[in-house]
């Protein structure tokens, strides 16, 4: 695989970052990333990549939009109000850039189906609004030794980090498994939160896949938009966690 | 015994609160800090007593992991008792 010349203008001004180049670019050309969400963060991550230069980006939501999405989720529009959000989001990926290639899923991402969605994905960029499933994706990810980057919001807040299983302590390390059950409420949110997590969580994606700089790897960044505070906290793997303990992986 | 305790501020009407408190372990911080506010009870801890799942607490900036209440803490010792944001 090569960069066209079309490829090395378009994405001259990354390409001379020294750190990164054309190698750089061609790891994010043969890069096949998995998208689990396509709102309020699925919207600015997918939107990212696909700028980038991402090779080949699968797209997976189960839901259509709402009015009430549209404060924040820049993929879908006015007009999209009751489409599907991956085939909204999927036809303005298309626009942006034609050499990504898009695969949207209009599914629920569930322990049974987990595996295989991650075959040939090189990394996911978790962008869920529910434990449930970031907990199902975590150990999927685990398993197939598949670096996951997390990122949560609420109101003003967020926080993120990467997770490189066996490496790095993963979402069962650092949160007991309970959080899973909780019940799914309206959270607030203004849009400026999830664009922000969101180009965190890209910027991992992006050095990481290009192999350059130093992951968010064992600590979590948390911060709060209302008083400007950003904290990084240490996390830790735990020995007997149930996924990425004790040789589960 | 003092415990500089961090409370985040979905727990405290979106303001954070820092206090000292006295304890020997993190269940006896937390309990010390809801006797002077309760309105925190309820977003801490479900109907039998137990801290709820979405919460998590740090001792000098570590995760306690399934400790929890039980993790002793001294003298000198950092608490910060956060929430798991899982919004998207």
């Amino acid at each position: 695989m090569t960069l066209d010349e079309q490829e090395l203008a378009r994405y001259a001004r990354q390409i001379i970052y020294s750190d990164f180049g054309e190698a750089g670019q061609l790891c994010l050309k043969r890069a096949h990333v998995l998208i689990a969400g396509a709102g309020g963060l699925g919207s600015p991550n997918a939107i990212n990549l696909t700028y980038a230069g991402i090779g080949k980006l699968t797209l997976v939501d189960c839901g259509s939009v709402e009015l009430s999405n549209l404060n924040r989720q820049t993929l879908h529009w006015e007009r999209d109000v009751g489409v599907a959000k991956v085939l909204s989001g999927s036809a303005k990926l298309a626009e942006m850039n034609s050499k990504t290639e898009i695969i949207p899923l209009d599914i629920v991402i569930t322990a049974e189906n987990a595996g295989g969605l991650l075959k040939g994905i090189d990394l996911v960029i978790d962008c869920l609004d529910n434990m449930e499933g970031r907990f199902i994706l975590n150990e999927a990810c685990a398993r197939a030794g598949i670096p996951f980057i997390y990122g949560g919001i609420s109101g003003l807040e967020g926080q993120v980090t990467t997770i490189i299983a066996g490496k790095t302590p993963c979402l069962e390390c650092i949160y007991p498994r309970a959080i899973g059950g909780r019940k799914r409420l309206p959270f607030p949110v203004f849009g400026v939160t999830p664009s922000l997590v969101a180009s965190l969580q890209s910027m991992e994606a992006i050095k990481l896949l290009a192999g350059f700089g130093e992951p968010l790897t064992g600590k979590m960044l948390f911060f709060n938009g209302e008083t400007m505070e950003f904290n990084m906290i240490k996390i830790e793997r735990k020995k007997d966690c149930a996924v990425c303990g004790g040789g589960n992986i | 015994m003092s415990i500089k305790v961090t409370i985040h501020p979905f727990l405290n009407d979106g303001k954070e609160l820092q206090v000292e408190v006295d304890g020997k372990t993190v269940g006896e911080c937390l309990r010390t800090i809801l006797r002077q506010h309760p309105a925190m009870e309820k977003r801490m801890f479900d109907k039998k007593g137990r801290i709820k799942g979405y919460i998590e607490v740090l001792v000098n900036d570590h995760s306690i992991g399934t400790e929890e209440l039980a993790c002793p803490v001294k003298d000198g010792d950092s608490m910060t008792v956060i929430v798991f944001l899982s919004g998207g």
